[in-house]
């Protein structure tokens, strides 16, 4: 079970990684949402975790490139922001995540929310 | 003697004598007959002497009369004419009524006179003109209201009246006239009606008292054609009156009207009322002396008259719009305006009605002001918002996300990445610190003013100071960037304020830093241009979009290129409300991708001449 995680904040997307190996994922790392495109388009993953703002593509560009192509276009993706407000949430599920969580957010929901999409990791 | 002889001839003598008697008889009878004839004929000539005088007489006396009458004629006649002349010669109403008076004394015996006016719509009766040797002009009142008196009769008979004490009984006891008021005891009262446009519209009256003239009937003609004459100018006076009062109302209004009127006519005021004035803030005199443009605002002045000069050819304008004038005083004053073409004086014009706007356009203002400050506090409020939920969310995801690992799965996790989190966590505390503090000097500059309290700066040595604190707070950032820094000499001294000049250039070089991920060269100088001390802090980092640059100087704002580069928005904020305060300026040219350039400065005249510039011997 393979994670993609988009996030420009060096310290969060270490602590993510560290979290998610720990827990048993393979992770993939970008910069901004379009290395991640780029990524998911050279080796799709299971699931995609995204932040929002992010420089050069955003999260929500990054949802609509993944959703527009037909070979990443049904990959789970879970929206991580650090904007708390209602229309970013709707935002982010209008443009086809699937999931959404305000940072900080608990270990135990993240996990939730990712075994929701792939279910408990293998091993 | 011839008595002897007498007998002889006795005979003869007797015959002869008897003769001579009948001659004689004869002769008396002859004579008497010749003085019947003569005494009928002395009467028949006295009596032919006596009508021949008689005619003489009769015939001068009607001469005589006729000679009167020509006389009255011509008296008439030239009374006529100086009463149409009087008329016209522009004398108040009483003036001409009082010289009508006089000239009537010169037909009749007129030392009382008055003068009637019916006011048919008030049903009362107006006496402009009394005069009374009697009552004086106690009586020459207006408003009177209408009763059964001696005017009223002749008003009512719409005939001329001649009234004598009994007739004036007889009147009084068939009820004709009961309530006759004035000093009753003429000897003649004589009336007759004023009759203008087919109805009777006043009264002339004469009247005589004891030791006056018992009026006739040929005096009631005689006023009774000058009564004729009169009317005619009364009806002209009333006319004028009328017009005078249609225009003084018409004046009062637009001379007491709240609003300026002007007319406007060959590029000048021709009108102006004296609201106008106050409105404009110049006399009336000065307004009509100019062209209408002359006080209008530079920047009003081209539209005003473009509009002007649609209207005038008819074309569509706008009917109410908004200008500034100038006063004399200099004050600009917002003025609403509203205008219509008319004629004035047989040609075109504008009639324009003015009021002054200040209050609504500063009422206006200050809501827009307060407005814009509503709307600054909001904006303030939801980039404070944002911002936090952004920036504080970060680092404290961090921490969350730290602390988690460590107590989750602190048995798997190698020691370096267990310190590895300690650090991130102590790393994203500062952060955060730092947040805090910038948003309680934020809190403090807007609770109030900065203070400028300058002192001797020696701008070399507070530079290097700042730049090394500089790097050892931003560590390996600061040696992304390749300095070139020129600043004043050292010992060359300063008035100014260093706890400002630490924010400004603090902020200015962090931000420089900051925004500089791929390094580039970083200018910093300082140096003097004339009475000036110019900062310059030009970086070549991400620069500055053009639509956030406007903004940028507001509290948590931040451009929308900063990416992932920690701020809390509240940087620049700082710096312009201590250049402000340094009674500097702030310039800033900035294009994406290739850089920015900030430029402060600051004025050192602002230090007391002789403190200005401390030179010391190097």
């Amino acid at each position: 079970m393979k994670i993609l995680i988009a996030e420009d904040e060096p310290s969060l997307r270490e602590n993510l990684q560290l979290m998610l190996e720990l827990e048993g994922y393979a992770v993939q790392l970008a910069n901004d949402g379009q290395e991640a495109f780029a990524q998911a388009l050279r080796e799709p993953p299971d699931l995609v975790l995204t932040d929002v703002m992010m420089p050069v593509l955003d999260g929500y560009g990054l949802i609509r490139l993944l959703r527009a192509d037909p070979s990443t276009a049904r990959i789970p993706i879970i929206v991580l922001t650090a904007r708390a407000e209602q229309h970013d949430a709707e935002m982010g599920l209008s443009l086809g995540a699937d999931a959404h969580l305000v940072k900080p957010y608990r270990r135990a929901e993240l996990l939730k929310a990712v075994q929701a999409q792939l279910g408990p990791p293998a091993g | 003697m011839n008595h002897g002889s007498h007998d002889v001839r006795h005979a003869h003598g007797v015959e002869r004598d008897l003769d001579l008697h009948l001659q004689l008889a004869e002769l008396r009878r002859q004579h008497q007959a010749l003085q019947l004839q003569h005494e009928a004929l002395r009467a028949s000539h006295q009596a032919q002497q006596l009508s021949t005088e008689e005619w003489l007489h009769q015939r001068t006396r009607e001469l005589e009369a006729e000679a009167v009458e020509q006389k009255k004629a011509e008296t008439l006649q030239r009374v006529f004419y100086r009463i149409a002349e009087r008329a016209a010669a522009g004398l108040s109403f009483y003036d001409f009524l009082q010289t009508g008076h006089r000239l009537l004394g010169e037909l009749l015996y007129a030392r009382n006179c008055y003068i009637c006016l019916y006011n048919a719509e008030k049903q009362t009766l107006n006496f402009p003109y009394y005069v009374d040797e009697r009552d004086g002009d106690t009586m020459q009142t207006d408003d009177v209201p209408l009763r059964r008196g001696l005017t009223e009769f002749v008003l009512r008979t719409e005939r001329p009246q001649l009234i004598d004490a009994r007739r004036f009984l007889r009147l009084q006891a068939q009820g004709d006239v009961t309530e006759a008021t004035g000093d009753l005891s003429f000897t003649t009262w004589l009336g007759v009606p004023i009759q203008m446009r087919g109805a009777v519209a006043g009264a002339l009256v004469i009247q005589s008292y004891e030791g006056g003239v018992h009026y006739t009937e040929s005096d009631a003609d005689v006023l009774a054609f000058v009564a004729n004459h009169f009317s005619s100018a009364i009806e002209r006076y009333q006319a004028i009156d009328a017009l005078h009062k249609s225009e003084q109302r018409y004046r009062t209004v637009i001379e007491n009207a709240g609003v300026g009127v002007v007319v406007v006519q060959n590029e000048r005021m021709v009108f102006g009322n004296p609201k106008l004035a106050s409105i404009v803030g110049h006399p009336l005199e000065y307004l009509l002396s100019r062209p209408f443009d002359a006080t209008l605002h530079p920047d009003d002045a081209p539209a005003m008259v473009e509009r002007h000069q649609r209207r005038l050819r008819g074309q569509p304008v706008e009917p109410q719009f908004s200008f500034r004038v100038i006063t004399q005083h200099g004050e600009v004053r917002w003025l609403d305006l509203s205008a219509v073409k008319i004629e004035w004086g047989q040609a075109d014009a504008t009639l324009l009605f003015v009021v002054d706007a200040s209050a609504r356009v500063q009422a206006e203002q200050a809501q827009r002001t307060t407005l814009q400050k509503q709307v600054e506090l909001n904006d303030t409020k939801t980039r404070f918002i944002a911002m936090t939920s952004h920036e504080f969310r970060t680092p404290l995801a961090i921490i969350h996300g730290s602390v988690e690992l460590l107590r989750h799965y602190e048995d798997r996790l190698p020691i370096d990445k267990k310190r590895q989190s300690w650090q991130k966590i102590e790393e994203a505390v500062d952060r955060m610190t730092r947040m805090l503090e910038n948003v309680q000097e934020i809190g403090h500059a807007e609770a109030g003013p900065l203070e400028c309290r300058p002192s001797v700066v020696d701008l070399h040595v507070f530079c290097s100071v700042l730049l090394d604190e500089l790097h050892s707070l931003m560590g390996a950032a600061c040696t992304r960037v390749a300095w070139s820094v020129d600043l004043p000499p050292a010992g060359r001294t300063y008035w100014l304020d260093e706890v400002l000049l630490r924010k400004i250039i603090g902020n200015l070089l962090s931000n420089a830093v900051k925004y500089s991920p791929d390094g580039g060269d970083l200018v910093f100088s300082v140096h003097e241009a004339g009475d000036q001390l110019v900062i310059t802090v030009a970086d070549q980092g991400i620069g500055i979009p053009e639509q956030d640059q406007a903004s940028l100087f507001k509290s948590f704002y931040r451009a929308s290129n900063v990416g992932p580069i920690v701020g809390t928005g509240l940087g620049l904020s700082i710096v312009q409300g201590a250049v402000a305060c340094h009674r500097g300026r702030i310039t800033l040219a900035s294009a994406v991708g290739r850089g920015s350039r900030f430029v402060v400065t600051l004025p050192l005249s602002a230090s007391p001449p002789a403190d200005r510039v401390f030179e010391t011997a190097a």
